[in-house]
C-alpha cells in the first residue's frame, strides 16, 4: 500500500489490518510516534490524518491510504519548530519527553481548528497521558501562544 | 604518548593507566583522587572519539564543542542539564551549549552518594574504602534523588580543574602566568585582548597535570548556577528525535514481544502450541523462558499478536489459592504483634500508655502501586561471538552489566551498554527482569540485534510493585493539648529493599533489621515527642516489590502527616497552628511550613464546601510542605490548587526544580486519588489504563511552588514532591466533611474527581 507520511511518499507491504503506529516505527523507522497503550486510552500514539488527531495504535494501516498522514517529525520545517513545539521549548514542557509527541500532535490538531479553546475545550479534548504531570505547563504553553496570536491579529 | 595518534584509535576500555595514558596521567575522575598508580581501565571514551578528553568527564572538540559525560538516567528530572550547568559554571561556558553523553559503566562514573553514606571526598586521602568499591563495581545508578547531592561539588571541580588545564595551556603559549589569564564563554582571554577557544587549547590542555583542588567560584560569581536554565534535552523531546529505548532502531534487527506467566511466583513447564505460533505470519522463533514464552518477529504489532496466542503450561502455582483479601486478613492480623524490627524509640512509650487510656488510635492502609512509566519495559541486545551490545533505558547499568555477562557468557569487557534516554523510571527501571529477558533471546538469536518490547498489559502486570502497608498508629497528648507524650507507629508491609537486592544482587540481601526503606519518612521525624516508639514488621509473597518514587516515603508520609492532623483535631487545634508547636526543636521545618502557610493564605476561610489541607514531609535531604484547596460536592472532589514550599538547600535549576514539584504532586495525587494494584488467584487484576487510571489534564490542580532561599547542602528534588500531598489532600478532605479517609486510594471510599 501507499501512504503519503509528512508529505513524502511511502510503498509498504504489510497486513491491511496492521496499525498505522508500526507501520511508522517498525517499517518505516519514523520512531517519533510512541506506543503507550496500544488500546487508544493514552495518546502516546497520536498522529494526524488530514489534519485529525488519530490515536494510531488502533487505526489500521490501510484506511489512512490516500490520505494526509503528520507525523511529529513531520511538524518543523527544517531547523525551525513549530509554534506549538517552541511553546513547549519555552515554557520547559517536557520532562521524560515520552508522551509528548502525542500531546503535541494532539494540542496542534486542537489548535488549527480551535485556535483560541477555552479551558474547559482544552482539557476535554486534550485526554492525553502524561505520567510525568505536564500538564500544568501544558496548559501554560497554550495559553502563551493563544494570546501571542490573539495580540497578533 | 602523543594524543593525536591516540585519538581516533580509541577502542573500548583502552583508556588503560600504564605509565601515561591519554590525557597525560590525567583522567582520574573523582574530582582529583588520585587512582593512576592501579593499573585498571578508567574510562574508554567510547561515544566521545571526535573529542579530546581533558578528563573522564569533559571532552572538548576542535571547534569548541564541549561535550560531557554524566553516567546518570535521564529519566525525565533534567539530571543531564543539572550536571551540565555544575561543570559548565565552573568551566565559564553556557551549559545549553553542552553536548550531554552517558558514557560507558565505568569506574569514574560511579554514584558514590547513593553506594555510601559518607560524602564524596575530594582530597586524596582519606578515599573511604566505600567509595572504592562503588568505584570498582563500578556502582553507577540514578535513584533516590542522589545525583545532584553526589555531583554538586564533584561536577564543579571537574569543570574547574579543566578550566585551570585550559588557563595553564594558554599561559605556557602565550608565555605569561596563568593567574593573568580569564576564563569566559568557551575562551580564554589574555590581558591585551587575545584569545583562543577552548577547542583550540584542548589538545595542549590535556598534557597539563590537573589540580586536585581548584579555586571553585563563589556565588555571586554564579552566571548559571542557581538561575532558570533551559534544558539541552528539550528540544530533541518536541521533535520527536530523542531516543528512548524503543526508538532503537538496528540493521537486521527483529522485534519480541513476551507473554509471562499470569500466576505470581509460577514457572513455565511448556508452550503448548509452540509450534503452531512459529509458523505466524513474520514470526522467525518461538523461545521459552522461565517466566514466560517469547515471539521474535519482524514488528512489533506480529511478535505480540502471536505471543498473545501462546499456550502457557505452568508449574509451581501454589499462589493460584491467595487473592488480595488473603493478604489484607495477615497483614491485619500481624498489626498487633510486636514490631519486628524497632526503627526508633524514645523514652518509656509503653509505660506512658499505660499510664494513660486516653490515647488517639487509627489505621491506616496503601496499596500495591504500579509505576506505569509511559514508556513500557523494553531492551534491545546483540550477541556475537565475544561480545554484547546493549541499548536500554536504565537506572542501573552496573547491574546490567554483571547480569548480561552471567547469561551471554560473555566477559564484562566486552560488553557495550549505550544507555537511551528513559521514558519515565520512578524507580522501576532500576531493576533487570526485562534486560535478563532480552539477553537471553538475542542470546538464542545470535547474530541478529533483538528487541523486546512488553505490552502495557505485561507492564502492568509484570511491574516491581510499591509495596502495600497497613499501619498502626498510636498517640497520646498531654492535658493541655500541648505537647505529644507519646507516639507509636507499627507498619506491616512488604520490604521493597530485600525483594529488589533479592533480585538484583542476591549476596546483598540485607536482613530485615537493615531495611532502611521501610522506616524511612516515619522516624527521624521533626516533631518534638517526648516518647516514641516506630517500626514495622514485613510479611513476604510472591509478588515482587520495588522502589517506586520517593520508596518508604510515599507510605510513611501519608500515615504520619494524616494521624498528626487527627491529633490536631483531637486537640482542637488548627492543624497548621499544632504543627507549628511541634517543630519548636527543627526551625528549617518550620520555615517552610510557615511559607507554605502564609502563601496558600491558610488563615483566610475558603468558600462553602471548600477547605484546605496542610502536610510537611522531609526526605531525601529536602524538606517540603504543601496546602491544598478543594471544593467538594457530594461525592466530587475538585483539586483547586496546591501551594508547595521546597527547601532543597543550594539550587541548581530553579525551573526545573518547580517542574519536579509539578511531577511529584501530580504522581501522588493519581496515586492518593485512583491508584490500586490488587490479585485474584494469584493473578494481578489490572491490566491497561483503564483499570489502572492516570490523572489526566481536566483534574489538575494549580500548583504553585516557592523555593526556599538556602545555602544548605543540596538536598533532592526528584521524589521530595510525592510524600506529602496524598496526607494533604484527606486532611482537606477532613476538614471539608468531617470524613476521616485512612485507605487509598480515595475511589475506594466513592470519590471521583475533577
Ligand atoms: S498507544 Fe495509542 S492511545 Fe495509547
Ligand atoms: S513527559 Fe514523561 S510522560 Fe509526559
Amino acid at each position: 500500500m501507499e501512504l503519503t507520511i509528512n508529505g513524502k511518499q511511502y510503498k509498504v507491504e504489510v497486513e491491511p489490518q496492521m496499525p498505522l503506529l508500526w507501520v511508522l516505527r517498525d517499517e518505516l523507522n519514523l520512531t517519533g510516534t510512541k506506543f503507550g497503550c496500544g488500546i487508544a486510552f493514552c495518546g502516546a500514539c497520536t498522529v494526524q490524518i488530514d489534519g485529525v488527531a488519530t490515536r494510531s495504535c488502533v487505526f489500521p494501516a490501510s484506511a489512512a491510504v490516500g490520505k494526509e498522514i503528520k507525523t511529529i517529525e513531520g511538524l518543523s520545517h527544517n531547523e525551525t519548530l513549530s509554534k506549538v513545539q517552541q511553546a513547549w521549548v519555552d515554557h520547559q514542557v517536557p520532562q521524560c519527553g515520552y508522551c509528548q509527541s502525542g500531546m503535541i500532535m494532539a494540542i496542534d490538531s486542537l489548535l488549527q481548528t480551535t485556535p483560541s479553546p477555552s479551558a474547559e475545550e482544552l482539557e476535554t479534548s486534550i485526554t492525553n497521558i502524561c505520567r510525568c504531570g505536564t500538564y500544568q505547563r501544558v496548559k501554560e504553553a497554550v495559553v502563551s501562544i493563544v494570546e501571542s496570536d490573539n495580540i497578533k491579529e | 604518548m602523543s594524543k593525536s595518534s591516540k585519538r581516533g584509535k580509541i577502542t573500548r576500555r583502552a583508556f588503560i593507566i600504564s605509565g601515561s595514558i591519554v590525557g597525560g596521567g590525567l583522567a582520574l575522575g573523582l574530582g582529583g583522587i588520585a587512582y593512576s598508580n592501579h593499573k585498571k581501565r578508567l574510562f574508554s571514551g567510547l561515544g566521545f572519539e571526535d573529542a579530546q578528553a581533558l578528563n573522564p568527564f569533559i571532552f572538548i572538540t576542535s571547534n569548541n564543542k564541549v561535550k560531557l559525560a554524566v553516567a546518570r538516567a535521564e529519566m525525565g528530572q533534567g539530571v543531564h542539564h543539572s550536571m551540565a550547568m555544575l561543570a559548565g559554571e565552573e568551566l565559564d561556558i553556557n551549559p545549553e551549549l553542552i553536548e550531554v553523553i552517558h558514557p560507558q559503566v565505568e569506574g569514574p562514573y560511579a554514584n558514590i552518594n547513593l553506594a555510601t553514606e559518607y560524602k564524596r571526598n575530594s582530597s586524596s586521602d582519606g578515599f573511604h574504602l566505600m567509595q572504592k568499591i562503588a568505584y570498582v563495581l563500578p556502582y553507577i545508578a540514578t535513584g533516590g534523588s542522589t545525583s545532584v547531592r553526589d555531583g554538586y561539588d564533584h561536577y564543579r571541580i571537574i569543570g574547574a580543574q579543566v578550566r585551570e588545564m585550559l588557563k595553564a595551556a594558554a599561559a605556557k603559549k602565550w608565555n605569561t602566568d596563568k593567574d593573568n589569564l580569564l576564563a569566559e564563554n568557551g575562551f580564554i582571554i589574555h590581558p591585551d585582548g587575545e584569545k583562543l577557544t577552548y577547542g583550540e587549547l584542548a589538545q595542549a590542555a590535556s598534557e597539563i597535570e590537573p589540580i586536585d583542588k581548584p579555586v571553585l567560584k563563589s556565588k555571586d560569581e554564579f552566571k548559571w548556577l542557581g538561575k532558570d536554565s533551559k534544558r539541552i534535552d528539550l528540544r530533541s523531546k518536541v521533535n520527536g528525535q530523542a531516543q528512548f529505548g524503543i526508538d532503537v532502531r538496528v540493521p537486521g534487527m527483529k522485534f519480541g514481544a513476551i507473554k509471562h506467566v499470569p500466576i505470581k511466583g509460577a514457572r513455565l513447564e511448556r508452550i503448548v502450541n509452540a509450534s503452531e505460533i512459529s509458523n505466524m505470519p513474520g514470526v522467525s522463533k518461538v523461545i521459552q523462558l522461565d517466566n514466560g514464552g517469547v515471539v521474535v518477529a519482524d514488528n512489533t504489532w506480529r511478535a505480540k499478536n502471536a505471543a498473545n496466542q501462546l499456550k502457557l503450561e505452568l508449574e509451581d502455582t501454589e499462589f493460584e489459592k491467595t487473592s488480595s483479601n488473603d493478604l489484607h486478613t495477615e497483614m491485619t492480623g500481624k498489626l498487633e504483634d510486636d514490631m519486628q524490627v524497632v526503627a526508633e524509640k524514645k523514652g518509656k512509650v509503653d509505660t506512658v500508655f499505660k499510664a494513660n487510656n486516653k490515647h488517639v488510635e487509627a489505621t491506616y492502609e496503601v496499596p500495591y502501586l504500579a509505576h506505569a512509566t509511559m514508556e513500557p519495559m523494553n531492551c534491545t541486545m546483540l550477541v556475537e561471538e565475544g561480545k554484547v551490545k546493549v541499548w536500554v533505558g536504565q537506572q542501573a547499568p552496573f547491574l546490567v552489566l554483571n547480569a548480561v555477562s552471567k547469561i551471554t557468557g560473555v566477559s564484562k569487557k566486552n560488553i557495550e551498554i549505550y544507555i537511551t534516554y528513559l521514558g519515565g523510571g520512578f524507580g522501576r527501571r532500576a531493576e533487570m527482569d526485562w534486560i535478563q529477558e532480552t539477553a537471553q533471546v538475542a542470546k538464542e538469536m545470535k547474530g541478529i540485534p533483538v528487541q523486546l518490547v512488553w505490552t502495557r498489559e505485561e507492564d502492568m502486570q509484570n511491574d516491581t510493585y510499591r509495596p502495600p502497608a497497613i499501619a498502626k498508629m498510636r498517640a497520646l497528648l498531654d492535658e493541655d493539648n500541648n505537647e505529644v507524650t507519646a507516639w507509636e507507629h507499627h507498619n506491616v508491609m512488604q520490604s521493597a529493599l530485600r525483594s529488589s537486592i533479592r533480585r538484583n544482587f542476591p549476596i546483598m540481601t540485607p536482613p530485615p533489621s537493615k531495611d532502611v526503606n521501610s522506616s524511612e519518612g516515619a522516624i527521624n521525624l521533626p516533631y518534638d515527642f517526648k516518647s516514641s516508639k516506630i517500626g514495622f514488621s514485613l510479611i513476604e509473597n510472591p509478588i515482587p516489590v520495588g522502589f517506586w518514587r520517593s520508596v518508604g516515603h510515599s507510605i510513611n508520609g501519608f500515615f504520619t502527616e494524616s494521624f498528626i492532623d487527627e491529633l490536631a483535631h483531637s486537640a482542637n487545634a488548627d492543624p497548621y497552628e499544632f504543627r507549628r508547636t511541634l517543630l519548636v526543636k527543627s526551625p528549617r521545618h518550620l520555615h517552610v511550613l510557615n511559607k507554605a502557610a502564609e502563601l496558600s493564605n491558610w488563615r483566610t476561610p475558603v468558600h462553602e464546601h471548600s477547605a484546605k489541607g496542610i502536610a510537611l514531609h522531609e526526605s531525601f535531604g529536602s524538606i517540603v510542605a504543601q496546602v491544598i484547596e478543594i471544593g467538594v460536592d457530594g461525592n466530587m472532589v475538585l483539586l483547586d490548587k496546591v501551594t508547595c514550599v521546597i527547601d532543597c538547600g543550594k539550587t541548581v535549576n530553579p525551573n526545573n526544580i518547580e517542574a519536579q514539584m509539578q511531577s511529584g504532586i501530580v504522581y501522588g495525587l493519581t496515586a492518593a486519588c485512583l491508584g490500586e494494584i490488587t490479585f485474584t488467584n494469584g493473578k494481578i487484576d489490572q491490566a491497561n489504563f483503564p483499570t489502572y487510571d492516570i490523572l489526566r489534564l481536566k483534574h489538575m490542580p494549580e500548583i504553585v511552588t516557592h523555593i526556599v532561599e538556602s545555602d544548605e547542602t543540596p538536598g533532592g528534588v526528584g521524589e521530595p514532591g510525592t510524600p506529602p500531598i496524598a496526607a494533604a489532600l484527606c486532611n482537606a478532605l477532613y476538614a471539608a466533611t468531617g470524613q476521616r479517609i485512612r485507605k487509598l486510594p480515595l475511589r475506594l471510599s466513592g470519590f471521583s474527581f475533577s
